[in-house]
């Protein structure tokens, strides 16, 4: 292991923590998960050398801990059935930060996954599907459910989108 | 209502946001947001979803992360590296540089170079004094940025090296013995809270040579090797 290995680690972190906090919900334990994540990291003795796979490599760990985590918190649901595919009746003005982060919370683990390594990680689809162990169809058909998903969660907050005049 | 094509849709929606179409797709995908409005309006709501996502990431990024306990000097070195490297991404300083150097030194050094110094600064390894760096922050002082370097000892010992800019009034710290000392426009100041005086002198002289010699190794000496096994322990 050398410095050099992790030189990208500490511009990763608030990535990371992003990433993690989407997972498991809140702050205050994403920081000590991506604290023990980054330890976990420094002190391996395989380290990717390329900054892509480097970078892939260290939220792959962070993705592990965050599902422990979740694990040991025993609140691991079961997926939900994918809410019908419905993306043409919601309007884009009510979509705002807080009300993705609403949506966010009440989504599924999964789903709120596979948003965070695409959205927030900004891994590709190919990226993601190596991390994850499935195909990249499975891939663009999740992030396609979990969008779906978090969409119909903000409209399920106490903030509603607006319905379209398009609905079908 | 979801129809096969919407699913299709959907998918081809997403990939585009996603920025995961391949030229002659997007281009294709392009011509149809310019006649479709429907499908105009859900790239409009999926982009809006994504932007949102990212940017509540990035308010929620903003973090400090504690230096983990290190078994290995080493990875206690580069994980100084990183805390510090954090707490400079929390204050909003990108803009950064660090070298390590010398692990096979006695005592090891590594230098830190914040935005607001002149030049590196220099934390040296007090292994053979028995005390680990064990976490490295920076402070917002009146005359810029103080850094702070933590190290800990098996009984209780602590000591602080606070390294701040010599221009203007130096921020003093408390605690139970203090040394003070300039490397050119750098002001050392090494804190201890608890310590016997005896050992602390020990240390102190040790930690001012090695910030004199730049990083370049130094051997510990003997009073530093001793002071690791004869003072009593530390009282705070």
């Amino acid at each position: 292991m050398s410095c050099k290995s992790h030189a990208d680690l500490p511009s990763l972190l608030p990535r990371l923590v992003a990433f993690a906090r989407t997972i498991i919900g809140d702050a205050d334990s994403a920081r000590d998960l991506v604290q023990a994540a980054a330890a976990r990291a420094l002190a391996a003795r395989q380290v990717p050398d390329a900054p892509r796979a480097y970078r892939a490599w260290v939220f792959k760990i962070v993705r592990n801990a965050a599902f422990d985590e979740l694990r040991a918190r025993a609140q691991r649901r079961q997926q939900p059935p994918a809410p019908a595919v419905d993306l043409w009746r919601y309007d884009d003005a009510y979509i705002a930060k807080i009300t993705v982060e609403q949506g966010l919370a009440a989504i599924a683990p999964a789903h709120r996954e596979i948003i965070a390594l695409i959205d927030i990680g900004g891994f590709s689809y190919a990226e993601t599907a190596d991390m994850i162990g499935v195909p990249i169809g499975t891939i663009m058909s999740r992030i396609a459910r979990a969008r779906a998903a978090l969409l119909q969660a903000i409209e399920e907050s106490s903030v509603r989108p607006l319905k379209s005049s398009h609905g079908h | 209502m979801a129809t096969d094509r919407a699913s299709q849709d959907e998918l081809l929606l997403n990939a585009l946001v996603d920025g995961e179409l391949s030229p002659r797709e997007r281009a294709a995908a392009a011509s149809r947001l310019a006649s479709d409005r429907e499908f105009a309006r859900a790239y409009a709501v999926l982009m809006r979803l994504k932007a949102s996502v990212v940017e509540g990431a990035e308010e929620a990024g903003t973090v400090a992360v504690r230096l983990p306990r290190q078994r290995d000097r080493r990875i206690a070195v580069a994980a100084g590296v990183a805390a510090v490297l954090v707490a400079l991404i929390a204050g909003g300083a990108m803009d950064w540089l660090v070298e390590r150097e010398a692990p096979q030194a006695e005592i090891a050094t590594q230098t830190v170079k914040l935005v607001s110094f002149t030049q590196p600064a220099v934390l040296p390894d007090l292994v053979p004094a028995g005390l680990k760096l064990t976490a490295t922050a920076t402070q917002r002082g009146t005359n810029g940025e103080v850094l702070i370097a933590t190290y800990l000892g098996p009984r209780g010992c602590r000591l602080e090296l606070r390294v701040q800019r010599a221009e203007g009034a130096v921020v003093t710290a408390d605690g139970t013995d203090r040394r003070n000392w300039q490397v050119g426009d750098l002001v050392y100041q090494l804190v201890a809270y608890g310590m016997p005086a005896e050992r602390f002198i020990a240390v102190a002289e040790a930690a001012e040579r090695a910030t004199r010699a730049g990083g370049s190794p130094v051997a510990p000496g003997r009073r530093l090797r001793e002071a690791r096994i004869s003072a009593p322990p530390c009282l705070a």
